[in-house]
């Protein structure tokens, strides 16, 4: 039974989104840790699909390291260095926006992305792997954004980064194919070094600040 | 697609949707004995034997009935209310084969009303015993069932978008003629389903089947004051309506050896009706595993798992459009 | 004019084509030892000396990359990897020359800082290596010719500059080090779709590109920019825009730059003000050369002046009420970087002109009035403008810098601020765009009007302050900043003194030629 590339496609499309709502609706550090492992695992396995499909070597390559990188190393740092921050910095008790419509609005922003796709590339013709990836990466950075700018922990919008560099991923390796390995290599050294430094931040912030609570985060301010 | 044609056609009508609802009615105590049994083992138990639900019905249908001063024709009225519906919405839905005498006369959203009788009803036993633990499973299953029933809705609309019609028997003719090709909007469909069907089935995370503390107990807790026959007939209708979703999700979302229609001709219809089987005791080994594997949720968290399917569903149906 | 010429032509004789392509290689690998160096030692003094001298190396092959660009036009190396032209050269000018100056300003600075107890031995040496890596990375910006590996510079400094800033473990620091991590890093992933997509639109229309693999690069881009798919290209650039604006400080996306460059160490904020921004700027000029070769000048240069004329007018009524010396300063970059994406929005030769030779005026001017005023908030103990009175009698030589510096910021002839903004509004009015020209004039003349509201009674004035080596008998004559500190300020204060006059032709040639990059319009 010859399954349809288009098919695959769309059966690991389907499989990143529901892990991105599996990762939005936690509410603690640990919880969406977890879920970001699972999305990382998804991940891979799109990148290995599309490899598969175009045959590329590089994409492999780019599939494993993401595997190694994104599902092990990241989760294993962030809990190593966060290990000493006090446990109510890390659950999201008070967002600005609640969990469960924090959900919702993702499934909007889905919807939305998808149609920005369709009316602004209408005219272009692209490729079936754009034609199935370019809406979930970008729809996957919108829901990233808005999951970063509503929650209240500094900890916990390290996640909306970190869904952000997925579809970033995802984006890249779909148009460009492995153009270039490098490239990729780098973008992932550029995010593994971005989560130790930010890491790193918010340990020190924790020990210099009474609260994460964002809102004392706000001293600078122009008078 | 008309009902009765000839004689010898309508006669075949009648005795494959009478067969059905039999053997919807005789199968399903054996699939709560299968998760029973998959749950034990997973847990490095032996457990009971798969056909140890049968037992406990005969042994119930037999016993005395203990009925409260306190309750009035609500309490005693409930099971067979309960049971009656979950029978009656057995009969619309194509479970074995494809095709339902009276789909014609009932869609989809029939269905879906007559399982909310049956919970409503449950809902206002709870309360009529006027005891304590009766209250509490029943403001439970409200704020449970407050998501379920839209989470239910909008997956219905989702396959009825994708499919065509309310319709059941053509609903699942067209799942099944639609072999393998995967439409993103079904998938999303089956998440949502799933989730669904924990709930309303009252599996973990949402409800355990097998408690009584009173911490934990949503549905038991509603039926804590019954006995005897009207135990017998509620736990009788909570195993066919948990057959009846599972083989509804089979044969929407997996419809992988289902016949397209009635009029194939009995060796392939009986080859179908030995997929479904197959098919409901593997998604009912799926949840057991599950179930196995999770705890009960501290119930303010259950709608977040709630809210996933209905984020799942306006996504599938958000994809039906593109 | 013949004396250039000649040194020129005596320096670039000897060398053969392959040699621009080691010196591209070995002015990344200095900075890259010294960083390996400064790990080793891990002590104060040789970290200082290991940095200077890398410094002064970078300044020295920089000039040879100059020389070797005007005389052969543009060379790659690493196959195609890395690649330098009459642009790119121009942006490397102000790397190596405000790395040079603070790295011998850190040396005074962060040596009173250790002495005061604010850092130790360890934050003193992580300074160092950040300080090698920062300018590695930086040097690589212009020197790239695959847009993702400009980016992925370009998120490596602003990890480095984060880690930089991080190293006060004070409140304020933290906080603004963790909004520009935030806020960067999503311009920066904007800025990576805009990029992908602008290599997919090239890979979907240039077979040879995708077998070569140069799909990304941006001399495959340039050359097939009529091919590009219109739709594609205008969703890519606007990406573009907006994320590497965020970086480039261009309103509205410049929130985290008050905090940043307000807190950061005084030297950092030097480098992060006079060179990083221009580095950001650099990448979207590129893509705005490619964009307007596929959908014409007329939507991008909208685009460019529409952010310049934004950032304007939030910098000139932030500067106006500003309180805190340093958020000022920072604001002033805001606006000039306002003012750069304005010129190439007015476009043509004057246009282009002004904007290159803009980027060079202000990594001149800006770093010259961060040191000032950090020598001076050093001495005084505090950053608020209003609590600082009488610099000139305290400070004299500082005082004078400080003056000097302001006025040549806020665009007063005859400084070379005013030269560029003066060309910029040629170029404006010349091209028709009288209601930004105007817009321009008025928003300038708020800016002077903050500047000097608030500079003047910072430098007359009996001396008054909060620090204790400042009370109002100090002696005149006595600066208390030491020599390190003076003399890149000395520099700088000449430089701002005679490019308001006089623009040495080597310079000009070098501009002209990265003006002919954009392709627009022939030198009159």
């Amino acid at each position: 039974m010859q399954v349809p590339l288009s098919e695959v496609l769309t059966l690991s499309s389907v499989a990143l989104l529901v892990s991105t709502f599996g990762v939005v609706v936690r509410r603690g550090f640990a919880g969406w840790l977890s879920a970001y492992r699972y999305q990382s695992v998804v991940l891979a396995g799109s990148t290995a699909v599309i490899a598969y499909a175009t045959g590329l070597w590089e994409i492999y390559a780019a599939a494993i390291l993401t595997l190694v990188v994104k599902a092990i190393v990241i989760p294993r740092l962030l809990v190593r260095v966060t290990e000493s921050v006090k446990d109510e910095f890390k659950i999201e008790a008070n967002p600005y926006v609640s969990i469960r419509l924090s959900l919702l609005i993702s499934a909007l922003l889905v919807a939305l992305s998808y149609g920005v796709i369709h009316e602004t590339l209408i005219s272009a013709n692209l490729d079936v792997y754009a034609l199935t990836y370019l809406p979930v990466s970008v729809s996957l950075f919108f829901i990233g954004l808005f999951v970063m700018v509503s929650r209240r922990m500094a900890l916990n919008q390290v996640v909306g980064l970190l869904i952000i560099e997925n579809g970033l991923f995802l984006f890249t390796t779909a148009l460009t194919q492995g153009v270039s390995l490098i490239i990729e290599v780098g973008i992932l050294a550029d995010i593994l070094v971005g989560v130790m430094i930010s890491a790193l931040l918010l340990l020190r912030m924790s020990q210099t600040f009474d609260s994460f609570d964002m809102v004392s985060l706000e001293s600078l301010k122009d008078d | 697609m008309t009902l009765f044609t000839t004689g010898a056609d309508s006669l075949k009508v009648v005795a494959i949707g009478a067969l059905q609802v039999v053997a919807v009615f005789a199968f399903a105590p054996l699939l709560t004995g299968i998760m029973r049994k998959v749950k034990a083992r997973t847990q490095k138990r032996i457990g009971a034997s798969v056909f140890q639900p049968y037992y406990e019905i005969s042994k119930l249908w037999s016993k005395d009935e203990v009925v409260s001063d306190y309750s009035s024709w609500v309490f005693r009225s409930a099971p067979w209310v309960v049971a009656l519906a979950t029978i009656t919405a057995a009969l619309f839905i194509p479970v074995f084969v494809p095709f339902s005498p009276f789909s014609a006369a009932g869609d989809v959203l029939l269905v879906i009303g007559l399982l909310a009788l049956a919970r409503f009803f449950t809902m206002l036993a709870g309360i009529d015993a006027a005891s304590a633990f009766g209250g509490i499973g029943t403001s439970r299953e409200m704020m449970i069932s407050s998501l379920v029933e839209p989470g239910l809705f909008l997956t219905i609309f989702v396959v009825s978008l994708t499919l065509g019609g309310t319709d059941l028997t053509s609903l699942v003719g067209a799942a099944a003629r639609s072999g393998v090709v995967i439409a993103p909007s079904m998938l999303f469909g089956l998440i949502s389903f799933f989730i669904i069907i924990l709930a309303e089935t009252g599996r973990l995370p949402f409800d355990n089947p097998a408690t009584h503390l009173e911490l934990t107990m949503v549905h038991e807790a509603m039926v804590l004051e019954y006995s005897g026959r009207s135990l017998a007939l509620i736990e009788w209708s909570q195993s066919t309506k948990q057959l009846v979703l599972l083989a509804l999700l089979a044969n929407l979302f997996l419809p992988l050896g289902m016949p397209t229609s009635i009029d194939v001709g009995l060796l392939p219809l009986g080859l179908g009706a030995l997929a479904v089987l197959a098919k409901v005791a593997l998604i009912s080994v799926l949840v057991a595993y599950v179930e196995t594997r999770v705890a009960k949720w501290r119930l303010f968290r259950v709608p977040d798992l709630l809210t996933v399917a209905i984020a799942s569903a306006m996504v599938g149906m958000i994809f039906f459009y593109l | 004019m013949a004396l250039w010429s000649t040194i020129l032509a005596d320096l670039t004789a000897g060398a053969s084509p392959s040699a621009w392509s080691e010196l591209i290689l070995t002015v990344l690998l200095t900075p890259a030892v010294a960083l390996a160096a400064v790990t080793l030692t891990h002590r104060k003094r040789p970290a200082e000396i290991i940095t200077v001298a890398s410094v002064v190396l970078v300044v020295l092959q920089t000039f040879g990359l100059v020389a070797g660009v005007i005389s052969k036009g543009q060379f790659s190396a690493l196959g195609g990897f890395l690649y330098l032209d009459a642009f790119g050269a121009l942006v490397l000018i102000p790397i190596a020359g405000v790395g040079f100056v603070a790295a011998l300003y850190s040396v005074s600075y962060m040596g009173r800082q250790y002495e005061r107890g604010v850092v130790d031995d360890r934050h003193i040496v992580r300074y160092y290596q950040g300080f090698n890596c920062f300018v590695l990375t930086m040097l690589l910006v212009p020197l790239a010719n695959n847009m993702g590996l400009m980016w992925v510079a370009i998120e490596a400094t602003t990890l480095v500059s984060v880690f930089m800033i991080m190293l006060y473990t004070n409140q304020g620091p933290m906080e603004a080090a963790w909004k520009y991590l935030i806020v960067a890093t999503v311009g920066l992933s904007l800025a990576l779709l805009g990029i992908v997509l602008f290599t997919y639109s090239n890979t979907a229309v240039s077979p040879s590109a995708v077998a070569s693999g140069s799909g990304m690069d941006w001399t495959s881009m340039s050359a097939d920019a009529k091919l590009l798919d219109p739709g594609i290209v205008k969703i890519a650039f606007v990406f573009v825009l907006v994320g590497l604006g965020t970086k480039a400080g261009l309103a509205p996306m410049h929130t985290w730059l008050p905090d940043a460059h307000g807190e950061a160490p005084t030297p950092v904020s030097a480098l992060l003000s006079g060179v990083l921004l221009n580095c950001a700027i650099y990448g979207v000029l590129r893509f705005y050369i490619v964009a307007s070769g596929t959908l014409g000048a007329a939507l991008p240069s909208e685009l460019m002046i529409i952010l310049g004329l934004l950032s304007m007018g939030i910098a000139a009524a932030s500067i106006f009420f500003q309180k805190d010396m340093k958020r000022m300063l920072a604001y002033s970059s805001v606006e000039h970087m306002g003012i750069v994406s304005l010129a190439v929005g007015f476009g043509g030769f004057i246009g282009l002109f002004a904007a290159m030779l803009h980027i060079v005026n202000h990594a001149v001017a800006k770093p010259l009035m961060f040191f000032a005023s950090g020598t001076v908030s050093q001495r005084y103990e505090t950053k608020v403008m209003t609590e600082i009175k009488g610099v000139v009698k305290t400070m004299p030589v500082t005082g004078a810098f400080l003056l000097v510096g302001g006025l040549a910021i806020a665009g007063m002839p005859p400084f070379n601020i005013f030269l560029s903004e003066f060309l910029v509004l040629t170029s404006g009015f010349g091209t028709g765009q009288f209601l930004a020209g105007s817009l321009m004039i008025l928003l300038l003349v708020v800016v002077f009007a903050g500047f000097l509201r608030h500079l003047v009674p910072m430098v007359f004035g009996s001396p008054k302050g909060p620090g204790r080596a400042v009370t109002a008998d100090s002696r005149p004559g006595e600066d208390g900043a030491g020599k390190l500190a003076i003399l890149p300020m000395a520099i700088l204060v000449a430089l701002v003194i005679v490019l308001g006059f006089y623009i040495p032709q080597p310079l000009q040639t070098l501009i002209r030629d990265a003006v002919q990059v954009f392709g627009q319009g022939a030198p009159p």
